[in-house]
């Protein structure tokens, strides 16, 4: 990120944001933006196109009009990528290069076991956002000799093809997700 | 004196020509020893670190494991909450698992490591797959279960939608070539046969009526290409004022000119990589495999393949490989179904002039987009479709065999010998493990076993 804002205008970001949820505080680098607010507003981004793609394009063509399946095995089946695979191709391309931040979409409850709870801050993460419905959860942890400025957001169930699709995957372990559930969490890592 | 001055000049000249084999640290793998003379393909200027392995590796491999949708690539492994894996096995590096120079430590495909390293990181799949429970590491690649990168056509679901295909699907149909119809639409140009009084080479230059009469025959007449589209030199550096001259012996950037995508993927296959990387070409004494010993002074080239003037591919597509390659495989072939499927077609039994050769096989005609363009084109780039051998799973075999069929014949050594001359003998236990969760499934079963 080189994008640095004044000292003053990200005093008033934090102050609008507001420190709502469980946080441990970490130093912004001198002159430069918070991770904090850097990683609130990347899940801003995250989650808006998150949640456009999985109302207005999946649940709309799917559910609605019913003119496509969506599948996760989209380009066999030629169809529609589920939500949480577009997610994560985005975060695999973002690892491919040099963008000095990580997302993750995680969960307690994982139709794919990779992706569950693996380190201390997302166990404790994961749970805090399940346990206290519409907060975040920001920490720093070490990982591979580095520090990071960790941050768990809740990913909650928007549309009926998320509940139906992940209550009847074989390898669910939860098949009673309902709208408005929080399904599981997404992790941004900043170094710092 | 003298000695010393020889010996300087013996390794000034090992140091700096294409000849480096005294300073190999030990035998390259059977993918890379075509270009070993040429220490900075993979090594760069200065045998960096790993980071410029990487890069090399990459500028080689991109595209192939992009086209098989690695099922671990780089980007699953920067992800910080990998870490922990990354210090066991760093798998954000191919040379962690690809280390050249190991004689005695290599095994197929390059693999340096030991069999077990699929365990490192999924040591507990029985927790979520308790059908695993006490298959051994040895197990995870038998009998086209898993593959490290390419698993296109071994997924659980995949599987399950193939299960019930017969040995031989209803219609048994190789892709046909489009690239008439592809040429044509492009220029009209290409849709003037051409006649022997056609012929345009320059004064000064005497074409034989053999030639020109295989000339003639060939697709290139038929599709309004004269002699000199292929005879005159290519204007590399574009530069407006450069006189063309004739060449007697055109090379692949000829062929380039029109057939792009063949020559590149001839560039990247163990035939053209030399060429690629500014080598002389191979010649087939240069071969691991078993080549017959009255072609070893042959070299590859498109030419050596297509044949000059007559460009003849049903030519190239099986006497072109067997005029070399001496393995039991190819000397098999002949003796084979899929020979007999072959002549078959030729004598007009089959509506398709597409049928089963060498080429058709391991260089495949297989579908891509240009411009919009749906193109069907042989790729010349073996590599695709070559190890693991399910590689050639879903481009290949599937045209004609049940998904089954195909992976246990594939799993079963003897019958690649015979050139698939009998039935497997191996069962792939995948279809059945997958079938049962799939049952489960339908039932409402499946629960996650903690």
């Amino acid at each position: 990120m080189k994008t640095r804002l004044s000292l003053a205008s990200v005093s008033v970001v934090i102050a609008a944001l507001g420190m709502t949820a469980c946080t441990k505080e970490s130093a912004a680098p001198s002159g430069g933006i918070e991770p904090k607010t850097m990683s609130d507003a990347l899940h801003a981004v995250l989650v808006a196109d998150r949640t456009v793609y999985t109302k207005n394009v999946v649940n709309r063509l799917v559910k609605e009009d019913k003119v496509i399946k969506a599948s996760e095995q989209w380009k066999d089946d030629k169809a529609l990528p589920l939500p949480a695979q577009m997610f994560r191709y985005g975060s695999e391309i973002v690892a491919e290069g040099d963008s000095n931040f990580s997302y993750s979409l995680l969960s307690l409850w994982p139709i794919n076991d990779q992706n569950n709870a693996k380190t201390e801050a997302e166990k404790t993460g994961l749970k805090y956002i399940f346990d206290n419905p519409g907060q975040n959860f920001y920490t720093e942890e070490s990982l591979g000799g580095t520090t990071y400025f960790t941050a768990v957001y809740p990913d909650v169930a928007v549309a009926p093809v998320c509940v139906s699709c992940h209550n009847n995957h074989k390898d669910t372990p939860k098949k009673d997700f309902k709208i408005g559930d929080v399904m599981g969490g997404v992790v941004i890592r900043i170094p710092i | 004196m003298t000695f010393t001055i020889a010996m300087a000049m013996y390794y000034f000249n090992a140091l700096t020509g294409d000849e480096k084999n005294d300073f190999l640290p030990g035998n390259t793998s059977d993918g890379h020893y075509q270009i070993e003379n040429k220490c900075d393909t993979c090594h760069g200027d200065g045998f960096d670190d790993r980071e410029t392995l990487q890069k090399s590796c990459v500028r080689c491999h991109k595209q192939e494991l992009k086209m098989i949708e690695d099922s671990h690539p780089k980007s699953k492994f920067t992800n910080p909450r990998n870490a922990d894996r990354i210090k066991i096995l760093d798998a954000r590096y191919c040379v962690t698992c690809h280390v050249e120079h190991k004689t005695g430590k290599t095994r197929a495909m390059g693999v340096s490591l030991p069999e077990d390293y699929c365990f490192l990181c999924h040591e507990n799949v029985e927790k979520k797959r308790p059908s695993h429970k006490g298959m051994g590491y040895e197990t995870c690649d038998d009998a086209g279960c898993h593959n490290y990168h390419d698993n296109k056509a071994l997924y659980e679901e995949f599987l399950v939608k193939h299960n019930d295909e017969d040995k031989y699907l209803p219609e048994m149909k190789l892709p046909v070539k489009n690239i008439k119809a592809v040429f044509r639409g492009r220029d009209e140009k290409f849709t003037k046969s051409l006649s022997i009084a056609d012929i345009d080479s320059p004064r000064g230059v005497v074409v034989s009526q053999k030639i020109s009469y295989q000339w003639h025959a060939s697709s290139h007449s038929k599709s309004g290409v004269n002699c000199q589209e292929c005879h005159l030199s290519v204007n590399e550096k574009k530069n407006v004022n450069e006189k063309k001259e004739w060449l007697f012996k055109p090379n692949y950037k000829h062929c380039e000119k029109c057939h792009l995508q063949e020559t590149k993927g001839f560039l990247q296959s163990r035939h053209g990589m030399r060429l690629a990387e500014g080598l002389p070409a191979m010649q087939v004494k240069d071969a691991r495999l078993k080549m017959h010993e009255s072609a070893k002074d042959k070299v590859l080239n498109c030419q050596s393949c297509h044949s000059d003037h007559s460009f003849n591919t049903e030519k190239a597509a099986i006497d072109s490989c067997l005029s070399c390659h001496a393995d039991d495989h190819s000397n098999a072939y002949k003796k084979s179904k899929h020979y007999r499927a072959f002549l078959s077609s030729m004598n007009g039994k089959d509506d398709s002039k597409e049928s089963v050769t060498c080429a058709g096989c391991h260089l495949p005609r297989v579908a891509s987009q240009e411009d919009g363009v749906k193109r069907i084109l042989v790729d010349h780039n073996q590599n695709n479709y070559l190890r693991p051998n399910e590689k050639m799973i879903r481009s290949v075999c599937m045209n004609c065999h049940g998904l089954k069929f195909s992976l246990e014949s594939l799993a079963d050594r003897k019958l690649i010998l015979n050139n698939f001359t009998g039935e497997p003998s191996i069962e792939n236990k995948g279809f059945a493990l997958a079938m049962e969760r799939e049952a489960l499934k339908r039932k409402g079963l499946i629960k996650e076993k903690n």
